[in-house]
C-alpha cells in the first residue's frame, strides 16, 4: 500500500515514515502545502496522512484538492488541534478518519489498516490472524470457524491487539484504550490482568493459534504460536 | 454600609451639633431681647417714681397690684459714690401680695434728693423664668431638629437615589460581568461628568482585562498545541524502541516509565486545552443527557478498576435526570467527580453516590477535611498528591459547572468528603 505523509515537522515525518516502512508500506512524504499538492497531482496513493497546519496552506485545502482530483484516496487527518470543529469539518470534507496528536504509532498503523479495510470491496471487515477472525461490526469472535463468546471487555482487549499484531502494548495504554479516561491515574493494573487471564484462557480453550504474551512485566504483545 | 446610610448618619450628627449651637445662641438672644424690653419698662417706671418723689407728689403705695414692686431707702454718700448710679440684676423676689417668690428683673437707681441726701430706688418687675425659657426653647429645638432631620433625609434619599441611578446601573453591570463571556458595554446614560469618567474608566479596565484574558487563554491553547507534536515524536520514538528485538528487560522498563510520564504530560496538555475550550465556550451543541445513566455507567467502569483495591460503591441513581448540556462535558463532569472519589478512597471504604431532586452527591471517606476554598483550583492537590494525577480533574469539573451555572459545592462531615452538583 502506498502512503503519502503530509507533515511539516521533519522529525515526526521521518519517524512516521520509518515506522510505516517497517510495517511494509510504501511511503512518500511532503513537508508543505505545495509539495503535497504537487505529489498528489502526479502520483496516486491509497492513503494520505494529513496534518492540518501546514506551511503554505491548510491541510483542509489539501483535502478539498484531493476530493476534486476524484481519485480514490483514503485520508486520515492528523492534527494537534483536537477540536470537534476541525474533526467535523475534516470528516465533512471527506476525510476517512481523524487522529489527534500526540498519538501512538501503533494506533496510527491500526487506523491505516482499518481505513484500508473499510474501503476494500467485498465487505469483509474482520480482523484476521492465524485461525482467529474478529468481526467488530457484529461483535463476534471466530476461532477455527467456531464462534467463541467473549465478555465486552475481553472482546475490546482482543480487538485492540488484533489491530496491532506484534507490537508491545503498555498495560497503562491498554487500560486507557479499553476503560477510557476512568482508568488513568490508576496505579494498580490488577483489573487488566483479570480480564487478560480470562481472555487467554478462552483463546487457549478454543484452540486459537495466537496468544497474548506478557512482555517485560509491564505490557503485552499479540503473537502467533 | 450603604452610601445612603452613611449620609443619614452624617446628616443626623452634623445637624445635632448645628442645632445645639443654634439653640444656645437663640436662647441667649431671646433672653437679651426680653431683658432689654423689661429694662426699658423699668427705666420708665423708675423715672416716673423719682420724678414724683422729687416733686413731692404722693407716690403710689408700695404694691399697687401690678406685681411691680419698688422701695426707696436712704443711703450714705459713700455708698452712693461706691456703686454705679444704675444697676440691673436678675433675682428671685418675694411678692407679698401673692405670697410667693418669683423671678424678677431688678433695677437699682441711686439718686440725690433736693436736700442733697442720697436715696436708692429699687424697682422690680416679675419676668420670665430662665429655666422655663431654656426648657421651652430646648423642646422646640428638639422638635425642629426631628422635623428638619426627617425632611432632610427624605429629600436627600430621593435626590441621591435619583442621581445615583447611573452608578447603580454601573454596579449592576460590574456584578453581572463575567470574564471571557459576551458582556454588554458599560452603561453610560448620564450627563454627570464624574459618572461619565467612571463609566469610561470601567470600560477601559474591562477592555484591557478582556484582552488579557483572551491572550492568556490563547497562550495556554497555543502552548498546548505546540507541545503536541514534540510529544508525539517522543512517544513515537519510544514505541519504536520498545518494538526492537535487542532490548533488555530493564531497558524496556525504563522506556515504559518514560513513556508513561509522556502520557501524563500529554494528558495534562489535553486537559489544559479542554479547559481553554470550555472557557471559550467552544462546546455549543447541547442534548438531553441522562445523568443517572451516566453515573451508573461510570460507577460500573470504576468498580471494575478499583474493585481490586477493595473499594466498594453504593449507588442511588434510579430513574432519569435529564440535563440539557454538551454530552462530552457531561461525561467528563460525572466521571471526574466519581474517579476522584474512587481514587482517594482507602481500601475497605465505600463510595456513596446519589442523584436526588436534581442534585448529584458523591461522598467518600476521608480523615481530614480538604481546603474547600482551593480544592477546585487548577493544580491544587493538597496533601493528597498522587503520582500521575494532573491536578486538573476537579478544576475541570468546576469549569464545566461554571459554564452551565450548576452549583458545585464541597462539604465535610462525619469523616466523609461530599461533593454536590446542583443541576437545577
Amino acid at each position: 500500500m502506498k502512503i503519502l505523509i503530509v507533515e511539516d515537522e521533519a522529525s515526526l515525518r521521518e519517524m512516521m515514515a520509518g515506522t510505516l516502512r517497517k510495517e511494509g508500506f510504501i511511503v512518500e512524504t511532503a513537508g508543505d502545502f505545495g509539495t503535497a499538492v504537487e505529489k498528489l497531482d502526479v502520483y496516486s496513493y491509497e492513503c494520505v496522512l494529513l496534518d492540518i497546519m501546514l506551511p503554505g496552506g491548510s491541510g483542509l485545502d489539501v483535502l478539498s484538492h484531493i476530493k476534486k482530483l476524484d481519485k480514490k484516496v483514503n485520508v486520515i487527518i492528523i492534527s494537534a488541534k483536537d477540536s470537534i470543529d476541525d474533526k467535523v469539518r475534516g470528516l465533512e470534507l471527506g476525510a476517512d478518519d481523524y487522529l489527534a496528536k500526540p498519538f501512538h504509532l501503533a494506533e496510527l498503523i491500526a487506523r491505516i489498516r482499518s481505513v484500508a479495510r473499510r474501503s476494500q470491496a467485498g465487505g469483509d471487515f474482520a480482523f484476521r490472524m492465524g485461525n482467529v477472525a474478529l468481526e467488530p461490526e457484529t461483535n463476534r469472535l471466530m476461532v477455527g470457524g467456531k464462534e467463541v463468546s467473549l465478555l465486552k471487555k475481553e472482546f475490546d482487549i482482543l480487538k485492540y491487539f488484533m489491530q496491532r499484531p506484534g507490537h508491545v502494548v503498555d498495560k497503562a495504554v491498554l487500560a486507557e484504550a479499553v476503560w477510557g479516561d476512568h482508568a488513568d491515574q490508576s496505579d494498580n493494573f490488577q483489573f487488566v490482568y483479570a480480564q487478560m487471564k480470562n481472555l487467554r484462557r478462552k483463546l487457549e480453550e478454543a484452540g486459537a493459534d495466537i496468544e497474548v504474551k506478557a512482555v517485560y512485566g509491564f505490557g503485552y504483545k499479540l503473537v502467533g504460536k | 454600609m450603604k452610601f445612603i446610610y452613611r449620609i443619614i448618619i452624617w446628616l443626623s450628627g452634623l445637624m445635632l451639633v448645628f442645632m445645639t449651637l443654634w439653640g444656645v445662641f437663640f436662647s441667649r438672644a431671646m433672653e437679651e431681647e426680653i431683658n432689654d424690653e423689661t429694662d426699658d419698662m423699668l427705666e420708665a417706671y423708675s423715672a416716673d417714681i423719682i420724678m414724683k418723689w422729687l416733686s413731692g407728689v404722693n407716690i403710689p403705695s408700695i404694691d399697687n397690684g401690678s406685681n411691680n414692686t419698688y422701695y426707696i431707702r436712704k443711703v450714705t454718700p459713700e455708698y452712693a459714690a461706691s456703686v454705679p448710679s444704675i444697676t440691673y440684676e436678675n433675682a428671685m423676689i418675694y411678692i407679698a401680695s401673692k405670697d410667693e417668690t418669683e423671678a424678677a428683673r431688678i433695677r437699682h437707681h441711686v439718686f440725690m434728693d433736693t436736700d442733697e441726701s442720697y436715696y436708692e430706688l429699687t424697682v422690680a418687675v416679675p419676668t420670665f423664668e430662665r429655666q422655663d425659657l431654656i426648657n421651652a426653647i430646648l423642646r422646640w429645638m428638639v422638635f425642629l431638629y426631628f422635623i428638619l432631620l426627617v425632611a432632610c433625609i427624605v429629600i436627600t434619599v430621593f435626590v441621591v437615589n435619583y442621581n445615583f441611578r447611573p452608578v447603580k446601573a454601573l454596579l449592576k453591570w460590574i456584578n453581572a460581568y463575567t470574564p471571557g463571556k459576551k458582556n454588554p458595554p458599560v452603561p453610560c446614560d448620564t450627563t454627570i461628568t464624574e459618572f461619565r469618567t467612571l463609566a469610561r474608566a470601567t470600560q477601559h479596565a474591562a477592555d484591557r482585562f478582556e484582552r488579557q484574558y483572551e491572550l492568556q487563554n490563547q497562550f495556554i491553547g497555543n502552548a498546548s498545541h505546540e507541545l503536541q507534536t514534540p510529544l508525539a515524536v517522543c512517544s513515537g520514538r519510544i514505541e519504536m524502541l520498545l518494538d526492537s528485538e535487542n532490548l533488555t528487560g530493564s531497558q524496556a522498563e525504563e522506556l515504559v516509565k518514560i513513556s508513561r510520564t509522556l502520557q501524563g504530560m500529554s494528558k495534562l496538555n489535553r486537559t489544559l486545552l479542554l479547559m481553554t475550550k470550555i472557557d471559550n465556550g467552544q462546546f455549543i451543541d447541547k442534548v438531553n443527557v441522562d445523568i443517572c445513566a451516566s453515573v451508573r455507567e461510570s460507577v460500573q467502569m470504576l468498580m471494575e478498576i478499583y474493585g481490586h483495591k477493595g473499594v466498594d460503591a453504593e449507588v442511588r441513581a434510579e430513574g432519569r435526570l435529564d440535563v440539557l448540556m454538551n454530552e462530552q462535558l457531561s461525561s467528563i463532569l460525572v466521571s471526574n467527580l466519581l474517579k476522584n472519589a474512587f481514587m482517594h478512597s482507602a481500601p475497605g471504604t465505600t463510595v456513596r453516590v446519589s442523584v436526588e431532586d436534581g442534585v448529584l452527591t458523591v461522598g467518600n471517606a476521608g480523615e481530614i477535611p480538604l481546603d474547600g476554598e482551593r480544592i477546585f483550583d487548577r493544580f491544587y492537590q493538597g496533601s493528597a498528591k498522587k503520582e500521575g494525577s494532573t491536578g486538573l480533574g476537579l478544576a475541570l469539573v468546576k469549569a464545566i459547572c461554571d459554564r452551565y451555572s450548576f452549583r458545585l459545592a464541597y462539604g465535610y462531615s462525619d469523616g466523609c468528603h461530599r461533593f454536590t452538583v446542583d443541576f437545577n
